[in-house]
């Protein structure tokens, strides 16, 4: 059976065609005598006529020619400029290396490696950078990014053109005519500027306004603006988009005072996974040692068995002394709470 | 190469489209008919003709004469292929579509009878489904060593992979087409 086994191979390569003199003759010997592999050849064989008797689809010369001009139409809309043919060559380079390169056979393993060490990476950053508490703003990026085509992308940007065009509110800043060819004219770049500010009106209780003010204290330059639009969320009942934007105020804000007003909008919210989580990350990360108290004295009051570690944890390692005797008094207290609970349920 | 075929693609690296046009009519029944081999869909087919060729116009200055010109493109269009069946996971058996009239259908032997043609023809669809049953490297190897004719070093280049990663996958397509088209 053994001595068998490289004919096996040798049947398949001699079927194609694809041994050489030498083997191709020693292979010839061997059929002679196996009719094991007589057999199998029969088996090929017939399989190559089933393909051969195969009625043929092919294309005709009209499909061939209506393909032909659409691609070069499509080359002329695309390739106009050199920059713009190089930035498009780089982008497809990068995007069939990732999705077409590592399909190929001999990068299958590497492309696993890779995924995986890119999985890991893009996973360090989603927890560090807090996203994790903001799932709405990423929902809403997904669902963006899935539910627009680029061609009703441009429907949007041409109607919200023509709008702001009856409003008298546009300015022509650039025309350009990408370079014409004899039959065409070539595609013709407008640059606008809008010049006329947009305004808004309408209450605490209009789904626009909230929006605009989530946008506004997470997204202001300015502090002041970032800061009122906090408070004025703070008089809007809780929501998950309320509860994700102040916990994305308190997780990136750069500024105290905001991170500090978003963390007293919190406290007023009803406790959630999401909130205690939030309390964990900020009370042994955020740099106010203020922001941190309450949120120790929040995590406390709201302890779960994920607390303990935490507070251990401060106590152990913290640098600040104030920080590490109030964690040890909400720790001994949470010690003993949990020794009382074990007595009770052994007695 | 012949010194014809280099004039041309020197010509489409100078940015001259009749040149690039000449080299689709040249090459476009057969990318054509590999790509409906690959997707066995005409749109998709379409579609993937034409990614193709807009590749090779955009990545012709990359072209360096180092192998023959259409196992470059053939490069480029299995590379499409594998990321439209990456895409495409479940496929249906041919779908006509609107433009099925822009298709021929050649009988394999001009002589043969209504009966056999009728036979022949659900012969194919049972070869359709059985290719579809296929991985995608074990499907595009066996397409262009049956349909195509390429040798073994041909595809490896192609694919720019080893001989024997060729042979494992074509030996390993071989057997289980046997198998499925012996129970069909």
């Amino acid at each position: 059976m053994k001595q068998h086994k490289p004919y096996e191979d040798m049947l398949l390569l001699y079927f194609y065609d694809e041994l050489n003199s030498v083997d191709r003759d020693i292979f010839t010997r061997h059929l002679e005598t196996c009719s094991r592999c007589r057999n199998e050849l029969a088996g090929l064989n017939a399989m190559k006529t089933a393909f051969r008797q195969t009625p043929k689809t092919v294309p005709t010369p009209a499909l061939i020619d209506r393909l032909n001009r659409q691609v070069m139409a499509k080359i002329q809309k695309s390739g106009r400029t050199k920059i713009s043919k190089n930035i498009l060559n780089w982008v497809n380079d990068i995007q069939e290396f990732l999705a077409g390169g590592l399909a190929r056979p001999r990068y299958q393993l590497v492309a696993i490696g890779i995924t995986f060490i890119l999985g890991v990476f893009v996973g360090k950053l989603w927890l560090s950078s807090g996203l994790r508490n903001d799932p709405d703003m990423l929902a809403n990026f997904v669902s963006y990014q899935a539910s627009l085509t680029e061609t009703e992308k441009e429907g949007v940007q041409k109607s919200l053109t023509n709008y702001l065009l009856h409003s008298g509110s546009v300015e022509v800043a650039d025309l350009i005519q990408e370079t014409p060819t004899e039959n065409e004219d070539g595609i013709i770049n407008v640059n606008i500027t809008v010049a006329k500010d947009l305004s808004l009106r309408g209450g605490l209780d209009d789904p626009t306004i909230q929006n605009m003010l989530r946008y506004a204290a997470l997204h202001d330059r300015d502090k002041s603006r970032r800061l009122h639009a906090v408070k004025l969320l703070s008089k809007t009942p809780q929501n998950s988009e309320n509860e994700s934007t102040m916990i994305a105020v308190l997780l990136k804000d750069s500024a105290e005072e905001l991170r500090v007003k978003a963390m007293e909008v919190l406290r007023t919210y009803k406790i959630n996974n999401q909130i205690l989580d939030t309390y964990k990350t900020i009370a042994l990360r955020d740099t106010s040692q203020t922001i941190r108290m309450i949120a120790l004295e929040e995590l406390y009051n709201n302890a779960d068995e994920n607390v303990i570690p935490i507070m251990a944890l401060i106590v152990a390692n913290d640098n600040n002394e104030d920080l590490r005797d109030l964690a040890q008094k909400y720790l001994d207290a949470l010690c003993e709470a949990q020794s009382q609970t074990n007595n009770k349920q052994v007695e | 190469m012949e010194q014809q075929e280099i004039e041309i693609i020197e010509k489409i690296k100078n940015g001259d489209g009749m040149a690039f046009q000449k080299i689709m009519s040249k090459y476009g029944e057969r990318v054509m008919g590999l790509a409906f081999h690959f997707t066995k869909n005409h749109q998709d087919a379409e579609d993937l003709y034409q990614e193709t060729f807009i590749k090779v116009y955009r990545n012709i200055d990359s072209f360096r004469f180092e192998s023959e010109f259409f196992t470059w493109v053939y490069r480029i269009l299995t590379n499409h292929a594998f990321n439209y069946f990456r895409k495409s996971k479940r496929m249906s058996i041919v779908d006509p579509g609107e433009n099925d009239y822009l298709w021929e259908t050649l009988p394999a032997d001009e002589s043969c009878e209504a009966d056999q043609a009728t036979l022949n023809s659900s012969l194919r669809e049972e070869i359709d489904r059985a290719l579809l049953q296929l991985s995608p490297q074990q499907r595009v190897v066996f397409i262009l060593k049956h349909y195509e004719g390429k040798k073994i070093k041909d595809i490896a280049l192609i694919l720019d992979c080893t001989e024997g990663t060729v042979k494992r996958y074509l030996f390993r397509a071989t057997r289980k087409l046997q198998t499925i088209l012996v129970k069909a």
